[in-house]
């Protein structure tokens, strides 16, 4: 969690995709981290990063299992 | 990025445009031994990123190495325009029939490289350019096309030269206008451009600036043994230095081209060339800047973070201005959110620090939440940038 937004995955819905990274792909601002672990995947939310979230709302639009939320902490 | 003369020279070489027979040194005793071993009379000429050295006495001939030794004690010794003389450029004397002048820049309303030649070399330009005007000759050049040898030519006939020596002239002035392209240069000049007694044409000078922002285009510099830098009348301090990092760590926005001052009040400035207006407005009402800065173009909430810190971090602070203009291109909330991390990540209580924001623009109402949310104090858009000057000197006085 940022000081000014908050992101989490519902990783529950978001293991249903194999190989699914589009969340990285379309954030513009490094939010989202895939990474290929032997046979799994994993998306991490980049701690550090979180802060410079510029709620363009293309990884909410994107997300096909819509896992995603994003609040704003103010 | 400003050249020294040898290091244009080094390129003019490169590219095949012939230049006096010539070697660096960094001594009196190395000029000694150059000029031995030229076996000629030679020219000692200062290296400095400035014009007017000649005038300065940063220019003297010698007829043999002792002479060499002694005249180069005296530029050794010279500071000119505030520039120290650490190295000088020793070269055989040319003897001149003629002296010419040629030039590509850009012209900013024409929006294109203007090339320009004169029978009259060896003078500032813009003396030539008041005194004799009908002696200067310009000519647009299309970036796409480049220089074509007509207008080599015309360049050439214009510097009043006939037959062979016009076509040298002419094919000089495409090579020159070859580098002006090729290194994305702002300026190319020869000045004097020599013409012998025995009818060749000789770069005596060589002045290339290379524009700032295209410089990591060209790996190739290192290889020619120029160095890469930032053209600054001074060395630029530790915090500076620090300052150019931060701005740096990534390619968006700038929060950075910053300049150190020994005054108390932080400013993180910007705007459209508000900057200026908003460090003067500061000394007009009687602060004392602890530095000038820029930032603009949306930087990262990292970049404004890690450039707060900075300035919280310089001795002496007692408050900070974030003062911009109305601004389109820069969020005022990723701007809140990077001065605020700033502060708690040093300790600062945000609502207890003397803080004052005057920004507005794109997404202002978010940035104004945040600051209401920590207890920031600010002025919006009905606050002009002089009364944010005004209310932050006064902040920090009482
Ligand atoms: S809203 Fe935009 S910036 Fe924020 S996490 Fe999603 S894609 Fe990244
Ligand atoms: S886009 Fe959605 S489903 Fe795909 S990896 Fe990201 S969170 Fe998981």
């Amino acid at each position: 969690m940022g000081m000014f937004v908050q992101i989490e995955i519902d990783y529950n819905k978001c293991k249903n995709v194999k190989n699914c990274k589009i969340c990285e792909d379309v954030c513009p601002v490094e939010i989202f981290k895939f990474e290929k672990l032997d046979n799994n995947r994993k998306i991490s939310v980049v701690e550090e990063n979180i802060d410079e979230c510029i709620f363009c709302n293309l990884c909410l639009e994107k997300c096909p299992q819509g896992a995603i939320t994003i609040k704003k902490l103010y | 990025m400003k050249l020294y003369e040898y290091e244009s020279k080094t390129i003019f070489k490169k590219e095949g445009i012939l230049i006096p027979d010539g070697y660096l040194a960094s001594s009196p005793e190395e000029v000694e031994k150059i000029a031995n071993n030229l076996k000629k009379e030679v020219a000692i000429k200062a290296q400095i990123l400035a014009t007017g050295r000649g005038k300065a006495g940063g220019i003297l001939f010698a007829k043999n190495p002792k002479e060499a030794k002694q005249l180069a004690n005296k530029i050794f010794s010279l500071k000119i325009k505030g520039f120290e003389v650490e190295k000088v450029l020793v070269e055989e004397r040319l003897y001149p029939s003629s002296e010419l002048f040629l030039g590509i820049t850009y012209d900013l309303s024409q929006k294109k490289p203007v090339a320009i030649s004169s029978s009259l070399g060896g003078i500032d330009i813009n003396e030539i350019s008041r005194k004799y005007p009908e002696k200067i000759f310009t000519l647009p050049i299309n970036m796409a096309w480049g220089m074509q040898n007509y207008q080599g030519k015309l360049l050439a006939k214009n510097m009043g030269l006939k037959s062979k020596i016009m076509f040298k002239a002419a094919n000089i002035a495409v090579k020159l206008f070859n580098i002006f392209s090729k290194y994305d240069c702002d300026l190319a000049e020869i000045n004097p451009l020599i013409l012998t007694q025995d009818g060749e044409l000789i770069a005596a000078d060589a002045h290339l600036e290379l524009e700032q922002e295209a410089l990591y285009r060209h790996k190739e510099l290192e290889q020619l043994n120029i160095p890469i830098r930032k053209d600054s009348p001074r060395i630029p301090t530790e915090f500076e230095i620090e300052a150019e990092k931060i701005d740096k760590i990534d390619h968006r926005g700038v929060a950075g081209r910053v300049v150190e001052f020994d005054g108390d009040l932080g400013l993180l400035i910007g705007g459209g060339g508000a900057s200026l207006t908003i460090f003067d407005a500061v000394r007009y009402h009687g602060g004392k800047a602890a530095n000038y800065c820029e930032i603009g173009g949306n930087p990262t909430v990292k970049k404004v973070k890690e450039l707060t810190k900075l300035i919280l971090k310089k001795p002496g602070i007692k408050g900070l201005a974030v003062i911009t203009n109305v601004l389109n291109n820069t969020r005022v909330d990723l701007v809140a959110r990077g001065v605020i991390l700033a502060m708690v990540e040093l300790d600062i209580n945000p609502s207890e620090y003397p803080v004052l924001f005057r920004s507005a623009g794109a997404y202002e109402e978010d940035g104004y939440k945040i600051l209401r949310k920590y207890g920031i104090k600010y002025l919006n858009r009905d606050y002009s940038i002089d009364q944010a000057a005004k209310t932050a000197v006064e902040m920090i006085s009482k």
